[in-house]
């Protein structure tokens, strides 16, 4: 069972990435819930987005984040709409696009890792592009999957 | 000979000197000049390396800032430092912050507010001081970086700051560097200059920061020019021994404190590229002062040399020696005056030898002169005193020369004076004789090594040589002459004794008429005194020797006058009274009786105006001499005297001999005449003893005759003295000139002279000369009236 559900994700994750459009148009692709692999893409597109409701649909109640630069954790759905609150308003603009993206599912959990590219816009107009990864642990409530736990570092660092 | 001139007073000395110190001084002009201008131009190339330094300066400072700015861009576009802005994760800013400042090297890291307020702050820590968040940092609204100096401390920071783009807007990127040792002494060493980083309140004084090097700010004094436009102020120091020049280009003004960065250099060090100019000229100017120098001496000499050369010249001249030429064979000034000096000297030479001619030699006669002969003499006296010989002297008067010049003129008479001369050579043959003539128709002969006998026979030979007669214009004229005979050592031992002695023998031949004679010491008892005598009158004068004395005149008319003759004595201290007889004769001779004649008309023109001025009237008379009357300004003397003594001339009987007036008769006339109008009384003395007839003296305008005493004393006895007194009475009074008597000695001819019809008469029967005070007394004492005249004789 496990192994036919693998290939299907599989198929349906090939399907994606050959699919010439990136992550925004991921919302309109009919991708199933049960791939934890999604919740990157829904991640990426509502931050892009600076959709706050949607970050935070993506997360478990009692999630933990690691923000890129955070120097503490933030835990719960409060602390992360704060979290995000503050950096959308701070960091306007920011554009993510994922660079890669993988899932293992192990039962009921799965834990999905890739990097992205985090574009925006500096002072005087500058453009900048920062590289982060990413680590996230999902795990499934009522049939659909959210992230337990999202750890996000710079790619260099 | 004048001693050598000192070698400083020298010409040659004063040309090396002028010379010495015109090259001196323009060599000192010219090494002053030329280091004044590398001063002027190692201070100018210096300031220009202070405007470099400047321009680096600014070059580095703006590296600096556009370094910082990239770095501040960078930080400013840290998505993670946005992203822990925007979360408010200052540990996460700190880190960021650090991260950036340890990558670019900065001191200092910050964000801030848009109140200046610090967000986070990661600046290390030895540049971080308290102060630090209280002052604004300044920012820029734009987005453009801001830029400036901020004093921190000990440390003066160099910043920028950004804003970071965030919405709404409101941090800012800080990044600072530090104006270190590194940056000054980077600047040091592409400008080499010493540079100082200060710091300073309002107008306090420079604290330094930092600095390149050991070089601390010097002269804390304000930098003058505040207020100027441009940042860099020129700031001379002097504050130590070495001089600096330095820049202040202020970084930072307002607000204070005031930054600035002091570009220093010595003026030595700006003159370093001279020194070698300088040392080479030092040397130029040396090597030419000692070339210079010598060339100057040189030069020196060879102008001089000459002028010693003519200097040795001038020295033998005075010496007598005109035998060396001065002949310097130059064809320039020198040469020239080489050639003048040379013909002045040949000139001096010439007048020499013709002073010497006219000297020691006679002019008419061609014979050695009475100097000359003095001359020989005194040698031949010398040469017979060490040789024990002898000598003689002859002087030789001409007799009769006087008539020849009166009746035959004086060219007569000088070529009389030839041929005699010309015949005494050849009288004397020896060449060691020396015939010689002293004056008028004086000559004398020296004789070396004769003695009397033969002194004798040159005498003889001389009598007859000129015992010859002469035949001159057509003229026979017989001549003889008197001479003279001194032997040395027997009648002298010299040359005055022996001039003096053969001059006595000559008189004595002279009276004599014998021709010659050897001198004789009675000849020269009377002959010595009369001379002596003469010497001595001028001392009598001058010793009030000399007196006056009156003797009064019997008037035998029964005229109421008082009158009286004066005459002149000599009390001689040695010899008692002496006779105006006794010197008179010689003072005419010499010329002196014109001081005498006027030493009596003043004695007795004071003494008559004295007795006027106290009421007595008595008359005086002078007698005047016959050198007198040829007297230029005898006149004018005597009217002299009349003014200083305020007197009447008509109370002035002047009476003149009958042998002066017919001298020179015509000038007589003239001067008696010029006399009589200025009111004089006029007498002719001793009237009788002459050759004058009554007829010429009744054209004089004489009022008086004196009959000569020799005449009033035969009267009685001797018919024929009687008969002239009488005739001489009748016809003087026939002409209306009234007659005096002299030389009455006893009452038989006092008598006789009454009995003719003599107007006065005088004489030591009468009186004999008396005092003016006996005088006086003696006039009192008379009853009839008497006049005084006054004699010289």
């Amino acid at each position: 069972m496990q192994g036919s559900m693998s290939l299907f994700l599989r198929a349906l994750l090939a399907l994606a990435l050959l699919t010439p459009m990136g992550c925004a148009q991921w919302s309109s692709l009919k991708i199933s819930h049960d791939n934890p692999a999604l919740l990157a893409d829904r991640w990426a597109v509502a931050f892009t987005k600076g959709d706050l409701n949607g970050l935070i649909a993506v997360y478990d109640p009692d999630a933990i984040l690691w923000g890129t630069s955070a120097s503490s954790t933030r835990k719960g759905t409060r602390a992360i709409r704060d979290y995000y609150g503050l950096l959308l308003a701070g960091v306007p603009g920011a554009r993510v696009v994922l660079r890669d993206t993988s899932a293992r599912l192990y039962g009921e959990t799965a834990v999905a890792a890739g990097t992205y590219v985090l574009h925006g816009s500096g002072g005087g107009g500058r453009q900048t592009a920062t590289p982060v990864r990413f680590v996230m642990v999902c795990v499934k409530r009522a049939g659909a999957w959210v992230v337990a736990e999202h750890h996000l570092s710079l790619a260099g660092s | 000979m004048k001693p050598s001139l000192p070698r400083t007073r020298t010409l040659q000395a004063r040309i090396s000197g002028v010379f010495l110190l015109l090259i001196v001084s323009m060599q000192i002009a010219g090494y002053a000049v030329v280091r004044n201008a590398i001063d002027r131009n190692a201070r100018h190339h210096g300031r220009e390396e202070l405007a470099v330094g400047e321009r680096v300066l600014s070059q580095l400072l703006e590296e600096g800032v556009l370094r910082l700015t990239g770095a501040a861009e960078r930080v400013a576009d840290d998505y993670l430092l946005r992203e822990a802005l925007a979360t408010r994760d200052h540990a996460s800013m700190i880190g960021a912050l650090r991260r950036h400042r340890e990558r670019t090297g900065a001191e200092v890291a910050m964000l801030v507010g848009p109140r200046g307020q610090v967000l986070a702050d990661a600046t290390s820590a030895t540049v971080r001081p308290a102060e630090w968040a209280t002052r604004g940092i300044p920012t820029s609204t734009r987005g453009d970086p801001a830029r400036g100096i901020e004093v921190v401390g000990e440390a003066a920071i160099q910043f920028v700051t950004i804003p970071i783009r965030s919405n709404p807007p409101g941090a800012w990127v800080v990044l600072g560097v530090r104006l270190d040792a590194r940056l000054l002494s980077q600047l040091a060493l592409l400008t080499s200059l010493e540079v100082s980083l200060g710091t300073r309140a309002s107008e306090s004084h420079w604290r330094v920061l930092d600095a390149s090097g050991d070089v601390q700010l010097r002269s804390a004094r304000p930098a003058s020019g505040q207020g100027v436009a441009s940042s860099a102020l020129w700031e001379p120091v002097a504050a130590t021994s070495e001089e600096w020049e330095r820049l202040v280009v202020v970084l930072r003004r307002d607000p204070e404190p005031e930054v600035a960065v002091m570009l220093e250099r010595t003026v030595a060090r700006a003159a370093v590229p001279f020194d070698g100019l300088q040392d080479t000229l030092l040397v130029l100017t040396v090597v030419g002062l000692v070339l210079s120098a010598i060339g100057s001496v040189m030069i020196a000499r060879r102008v001089t040399r000459p002028l010693r050369e003519l200097v040795g010249a001038a020295r033998r001249i005075e010496h007598g020696d005109y035998g060396h030429s001065a002949i310097v064979p130059r064809g320039d000034e020198v040469g020239e005056l080489a050639a003048a000096f040379d013909h002045m000297r040949d000139a001096i030479a010439a007048r020499e030898r013709r002073i010497s001619d006219l000297a020691y030699a006679d002019a008419l006669t061609g014979l050695p002169n009475r100097a000359l002969f003095m001359d020989r003499l005194e040698q031949a006296v010398s040469m017979a005193q060490r040789t024990h010989g002898r000598l003689a002297v002859l002087t030789i008067d001409l007799d009769r020369f006087k008539n020849v010049n009166d009746t035959l003129g004086h060219p007569v008479g000088d070529l009389l004076l030839r041929e005699v001369a010309a015949r005494l050579r050849r009288a004397l043959e020896r060449r060691t004789d020396t015939v010689a003539r002293l004056g008028g128709d004086e000559f004398a002969v020296l004789l070396p090594m004769q003695a009397l006998d033969g002194a004798q026979l040159a005498a003889r030979k001389i009598a007859d040589v000129l015992s010859e007669s002469l035949t001159i214009e057509g003229y026979l004229i017989d001549l003889g002459a008197s001479t003279g005979i001194a032997v040395y050592p027997e009648h002298g031992e010299d040359s005055d004794n022996l001039m003096r002695r053969a001059d006595i023998a000559m008189y004595a031949a002279k009276r004599a008429g014998t021709g010659h004679e050897a001198y004789d010491a009675r000849q020269d008892q009377s002959s010595s005194g009369r001379l002596s005598l003469l010497g001595e009158l001028r001392q009598a004068l001058e010793q009030d020797q000399l007196s006056l004395v009156y003797q009064p005149q019997l008037a035998l008319s029964g005229a109421p006058e008082r009158a009286a003759e004066v005459l002149l004595r000599w009390n001689h201290p040695k010899r008692g009274l002496i006779t105006p007889d006794k010197f008179v004769p010689f003072a005419e001779r010499t010329g002196y009786i014109k001081v005498l004649t006027r030493w009596v008309l003043d004695g007795a023109f004071r003494q008559c105006a004295d007795w006027h001025d106290r009421g007595l009237q008595i008359g005086i008379s002078v007698n005047v001499s016959a050198r007198d009357l040829h007297t230029a300004n005898f006149l004018q003397s005597v009217t002299d005297l009349l003014q200083r003594h305020t007197l009447d001339a008509t109370r002035i009987c002047l009476e003149v001999t009958e042998s002066a007036v017919m001298e020179d008769p015509a000038l007589a006339l003239g001067v008696l005449q010029r006399l009589h109008e200025i009111g004089f009384r006029l007498a002719i003395d001793d009237f009788g003893t002459g050759y004058s007839s009554l007829a010429y003296l009744k054209r004089l305008p004489v009022d008086e005759l004196k009959i000569d005493k020799s005449f009033v004393r035969g009267l009685v006895g001797d018919r024929d003295d009687a008969a002239i007194v009488r005739a001489t009475i009748d016809l003087a009074h026939d002409m209306g000139l009234s007659v005096t008597a002299e030389g009455v000695e006893d009452e038989a001819v006092l008598n006789a002279l009454r009995r003719l019809g003599c107007d006065r008469a005088q004489g030591y029967f009468i009186s004999p000369p008396l005092k003016s005070d006996e005088l006086e007394e003696w006039f009192m004492n008379a009853r009839s009236s008497r006049r005084v005249a006054v004699r010289l004789l």
